[in-house]
């Protein structure tokens, strides 16, 4: 009677109720740090990187559309932004964050050659090749932009007539380069033996 | 109570295909079956195949997704290489060009038996 009526409405309330638990426990499940995080510190770790990657991609964005409009200076003030950040987890070398600032450096020498700006250009390259040490993409592409700087100030030495420094930086941009392909080629041999990078 | 139960059952799934690494997903899809509101009250073979078919989809799609992964990386790989390979040639024609480009040849021939050929 009236009792079987609040049973049912008490089923029906509990059905509610669990199922409202139920779908937090799972909600709750899917937002916590991933599967081998350790405890809150690595969500928080997780975070301050998907941030700091985020800012990366939006930079080079910026990069691209001011590159576009030929507003070089422009562009790499944009990636400067990218190498300038504060860097997620202070203290500790994340290789995620050293290939985006080593790329980073690599895109503002490029974009330095081609203002004729080699003298910026060599420091960028050389700061970014100390955060690629080892023999990635990354790294090759540095060596390889490292290569263009040097073929290009070789170029600048010749037409003031320092012919001597001009041999000099050209025999520098050959080794760069041939280093470059040594490293990709390794790059590539890795990457399709499926072994490590 | 068993409404709820395969609520459970739906928002596991749903949260282990989309939000997670695949290899996590089998252990929160298994995870499912031994809820108390779901033991007992279905057909316990039909869950299984489907438990047992999701882990092999979500392997291979984690096999996919590294073989696409490695592809990618290859291929910038080959395009950096190209570009040295250009410029290198530009400042020695001589014995050495005509090494790096066999090499740039084989490293493409390579990439392009195991990727395709690479988007440019």
């Amino acid at each position: 009677m009236g009792c079987a009526v609040t049973d049912g409405r008490f089923s029906l309330a509990a059905l509610v109720l669990a199922s409202i638990t139920a779908f937090a426990l799972v909600l709750a499940r899917c937002d916590r740090a991933p599967e081998g995080a350790a405890g809150d510190d690595a969500a928080v770790v997780d975070t301050q990187l998907l941030a700091f990657l985020s800012l990366a991609r939006s930079h080079h964005h910026e990069a691209t559309i001011l590159e576009q409009s030929g507003d070089k200076r422009g562009a790499i003030d944009a990636l400067r932004k990218i190498t300038t950040a504060p860097k997620p987890h202070d203290g500790e070398k994340l290789p995620e964050v050293e290939e985006v600032v080593a790329d980073a450096y690599a895109r503002i020498a490029d974009l330095e050659v081609e203002t004729n700006d080699t003298s910026n250009a060599r420091k960028d390259v050389e700061t970014g090749l100390r955060h690629a040490p080892d023999p990635t993409y990354f790294r090759g592409h540095l060596l390889e932009v490292y290569g263009v700087v040097e073929q290009t100030r070789a170029s600048q030495l010749a037409d003031a007539g320092q012919d001597a420094a001009a041999a000099e930086a050209n025999a520098h941009a050959v080794t760069l380069l041939r280093q470059a392909v040594d490293v990709q080629e390794g790059v590539i041999g890795r990457a399709l033996d499926g072994g490590a990078k | 109570m068993k409404r709820a139960g395969w609520l459970l059952i739906a928002s596991v799934a749903a949260c282990g295909g989309a939000a997670e690494a695949p290899s996590q997903t089998p252990a929160g899809a298994s995870a499912a079956p031994t809820s108390p509101e779901s033991a007992g009250q279905r057909n316990e073979s039909t869950p299984e195949a489907v438990v047992s078919a999701r882990s092999e989809v979500d392997r291979a799609e984690q096999r996919i997704s590294a073989a696409q992964s490695d592809c990618a990386e290859a291929c910038r790989a080959l395009a950096s290489m190209e570009r040295a390979a250009e410029h290198l040639c530009a400042l020695d024609s001589g014995a050495e060009c005509t090494h790096v480009r066999e090499r740039v040849e084989a490293a493409r021939e390579r990439v392009r038996s195991t990727c395709g050929e690479c988007s440019r």
